[in-house]
């Protein structure tokens, strides 16, 4: 599973050289910081806890077997994390509609930064994207935490059945079907809320 | 937002013999598969990270573990820059060059002194 550069590399990290974990942090903090936003959606706490994956891996490298990539395994624990941070916010904020909505409402100008209407052929095609981005960051939130999971791990991440079953510690039959079930909710969600627009435009 | 989600989505957490008992394929037939690709797309547009990583990533994680180790680690300049070898090469040539200007500026009129 692991090369025997990647082999030199956790040997270093596991002697704690600390010029090896300042590369390890370069080299994979984009991905992290991307999976944890993407899974919590709240900047600030994404960027407390993409340092807390990092210092998890730095104290647990030597209980690093080698059975996956160093990649799948540093995954593994920023999904963990991820779980449990989830849990205790949805614990804090009980009614977490409101930060839901900040986390959409930032949709559009992140969208449309650096767009002017003179860019776009066709402005309403501009709305219309930036809208339905804003329905599916809504559908996102609501489909089920273990299902939204290994769907952001599937299609967001690239990671295949059998990555996402190391990191998630399912059977890859599992996988598939959560994987699924989260694309079936995820679409009624959209259409859902699609719908309720068309009406509410008419 | 605030509306719970609708009682016609698929139930949202089967138990363990569910998802152990029921077959992939079962599932799959329960209704047709949405576009993979179209899934994808949608995902990856509205889930966009912000552009940048937060600058202080490094520092941020470094703090944590020196705090942590109580200062085993990363208690040094040394070792939190983000790139000690560039730190380590240019020191080593300020010093060269420090070396140097002291012998071709200071020694030939301090030599000239000597017996």
């Amino acid at each position: 599973m692991v090369d025997e550069e990647e082999a030199q590399f956790i040997a270093r990290l596991v002697a704690r050289d600390e010029s090896a974990f300042n590369e390890l942090v370069v080299l994979y903090e984009r991905r992290v910081y991307g999976l944890v936003f993407r899974m919590l959606g709240r900047r600030e706490e994404a960027e407390d806890l993409s340092q807390e994956v990092f210092v998890q891996v730095f104290k647990a490298i030597d209980q690093f077997r080698g059975d996956s990539k160093l990649s799948t395994w540093i995954y593994r624990i920023a999904v963990n994390l991820c779980k449990n941070r989830s849990k205790y916010l949805s614990r804090r904020y009980a009614s977490s509609t409101d930060d839901l909505d900040a986390m959409v409402d930032r949709a559009p100008l992140s969208a449309a930064k650096g767009v002017s209407v003179g860019d776009v052929s066709r402005p309403d095609e501009l709305v219309e994207g930036m809208q339905l981005e804003m329905v599916v960051k809504r559908a996102i939130a609501q489909v089920d935490p273990e299902f939204r999971e290994v769907l952001i791990l599937r299609d967001v991440e690239d990671l295949s059945y059998e990555e996402i079953g190391a990191v998630t510690g399912l059977a890859e039959g599992t996988v598939k079907s959560r994987i699924h079930r989260a694309r079936t909710q995820l679409k009624a969600l959209v259409e859902k809320a699609m719908g309720e627009k068309l009406k509410g435009g008419r | 937002m605030g509306d719970p989600p609708s009682s016609d989505l698929p139930p949202a957490s089967p138990t363990m013999e569910e998802e152990q008992s029921s077959p992939e394929d079962q599932v799959m037939d329960e209704e047709p598969m949405l576009d993979e690709v179209d899934v994808r797309e949608l995902l990856r547009g509205a889930l966009q990270p912000p552009a940048e990583v937060p600058r202080d990533m490094l520092r941020g994680v470094q703090r944590r573990i020196r705090h942590r180790s109580r200062g085993k680690f990363y208690a040094d300049g040394w070792s939190t820059t983000r790139s000690p070898r560039s730190v380590y090469l240019t020191t080593s040539i300020l010093m060269l060059v420090l070396i140097a200007f002291v012998l071709l500026v200071l020694i030939p009129w301090g030599g000239g002194a000597l017996p």
